[in-house]
């Protein structure tokens, strides 16, 4: 069940698109619910992804997430999609309330993200194809969890998120440039540290 | 399987009733702490401000590496070496390298504060190179119109320990007693002193005596005395202009002349 919020003028506010949506928040912040219910699930997942926090803490993050995003609404440029900009103030929300927690992103366990090494569409992966196994997927995790945190963020952005180049330069507020540099060297590290996985793997 | 963290979230997000509730809390604090959206004029304004600081710091980062080219290519050691004042290698390189550290603290500064500014992260890099080409062109302007010694004469002036150990442009041609002095043109008896030398070796003579005041960066008034003078410069030098001399004391407030540099 979707709630479905409605203006005095009767539109359906889930047929909006964000920039109208964002319009709309300026004259009534009531519409903000409805951006809000747009975004939760995904942003949910994604500080999870990236920190590995509890679903309290979790919440905690959103909601300086939305009332930052609410405060800022002025400063989202049309220009940029609301995704990205909505998905920036996230990354950093999370990474402050790591650091601010004096805390390392927590390991997940492995059997949670399994779906990760499924949506890694890029040919120079196949190898992955080869992990039927629970225990390699074990391996992918805590690979995932152990790789820089730099390689983390943007195979997450990349794969999970299945942002484009231009969104998560915009998201990280990196050159794209930087951004394929880091999508490489994390696939290279990746592939590495799965290549002595499995080595290791077979030795047992 | 997937653990309860991952089922709580998505259980929480599955079900947009559930984070209805969470809605409403966002709002009902909204509503409560009058929270709202900083005006766009604010926004805009902060950002302007970054702007302006990187442009501030782009233009003193050029006066400290034009001071900087200044130490490196305008020693004039063997005129210095001829008045018998010696610099002392490991204090100028020191004195040089210290000009050099502010300005990377400056240009990183620079660097940071245009970082700060929207959309920055866009073109980076091309702002980088053309940051770098700017500072190098301002510097360049600078240090051919003398500039960098406005940022001198406040370091000179303000930091005591800078004038008493580094040898400056300044408090080197500032040593009658040892032949050196210089100053601004207050007087000259002729309208102006042209030079227009038929190539790069011919050193021109001012055969007749002409009279100049100067005042030195004191404030003392000199009278300069030309006998046979040299002149070390191109074009003219009339009242306003700063010079050099290489000479010895008269008196008090008389120098003879035997060299005239522009500053």
């Amino acid at each position: 069940m979707i709630l479905k919020h409605t203006t005095p003028e009767g539109d359906l506010l889930h047929l909006k698109n964000d920039n109208e949506l964002v319009s709309m928040t300026l004259k009534n912040p009531e519409i903000f619910g409805q951006i809000m219910n747009r975004y939760y699930l995904k942003l949910s997942r994604y500080i999870y992804r990236l920190s590995g926090l509890l679903p309290d803490e979790i919440e905690d993050v959103l909601q300086n997430v939305f009332i930052k995003a609410y405060r800022h609404l002025n400063d989202f440029d049309s220009n940029l999609s609301f995704s990205s900009w909505i998905y920036r103030i996230t990354h950093n929300e999370a990474i402050d309330y790591l650091r601010s927690s004096k805390r390392k992103s927590i390991i997940i366990q492995a059997d949670q993200d399994d779906d990760f090494i499924h949506s890694i569409p890029d040919s120079s992966m196949d190898f992955l194809k080869e992990l039927d196994d629970d225990l390699m997927k074990i391996h992918v995790s805590s690979i995932l969890q152990s790789i820089n945190e730099r390689y983390r963020t943007v195979l997450l952005l990349k794969y999970i998120e299945e942002k484009n180049y231009s969104e998560i330069s915009d998201i990280l507020e990196i050159p794209m440039g930087t951004v394929a540099t880091l999508i490489h060297r994390a696939k290279e590290e990746f592939k590495k540290m799965l290549s002595v996985s499995k080595l290791d793997l077979k030795n047992k | 399987m997937k653990n309860k963290n991952q089922n709580s979230i998505e259980n929480k997000g599955e079900n947009s009733i559930l984070h209805s509730g969470f809605e409403s809390k966002i709002l009902n604090k909204i509503a409560k702490n009058k929270i709202e959206p900083i005006p766009k004029w604010k926004l805009v304004f902060k950002d302007l401000i970054n702007w302006f600081k990187y442009l501030i710091l782009v233009i003193i980062a050029s006066l400290i590496l034009s001071i900087f080219i200044y130490c490196v290519f305008d020693t004039n050691t063997d005129l210095l070496e001829r008045a018998g004042v010696y610099i002392d290698g490991v204090r100028y390189f020191l004195c040089c390298m210290f000009w050099l550290a502010v300005f990377i603290s400056m240009s990183l500064l620079a660097r940071y504060c245009f970082a700060k500014t929207n959309y920055s992260y866009r073109v980076l890099f091309k702002a980088t190179h053309a940051t770098i080409a700017v500072l190098i062109l301002l510097a360049l302007i600078f240090y051919y119109y003398n500039v960098n010694e406005f940022l001198e004469k406040i370091v000179v002036n303000n930091i005591p320990y800078y004038s008493q150990h580094f040898k400056t442009k300044m408090t080197v041609w500032s040593q009658p007693d040892r032949g050196l002095l210089s100053g601004k043109i207050t007087y000259i008896s002729e309208d102006n002193i042209c030079i227009n030398p038929k190539n790069v070796y011919d050193v021109p003579h001012l055969s007749n005596k002409i009279s100049i005041e100067i005042s030195d960066f004191h404030n003392k008034k000199w009278n300069i005395k030309t006998d046979d003078t040299l002149l070390y410069f191109t074009g003219c030098i009339s009242v306003g202009d700063e010079i050099r001399i290489f000479g010895k004391t008269h008196d008090s407030n008389t120098f003879d002349v035997k060299e005239i540099w522009r500053w």
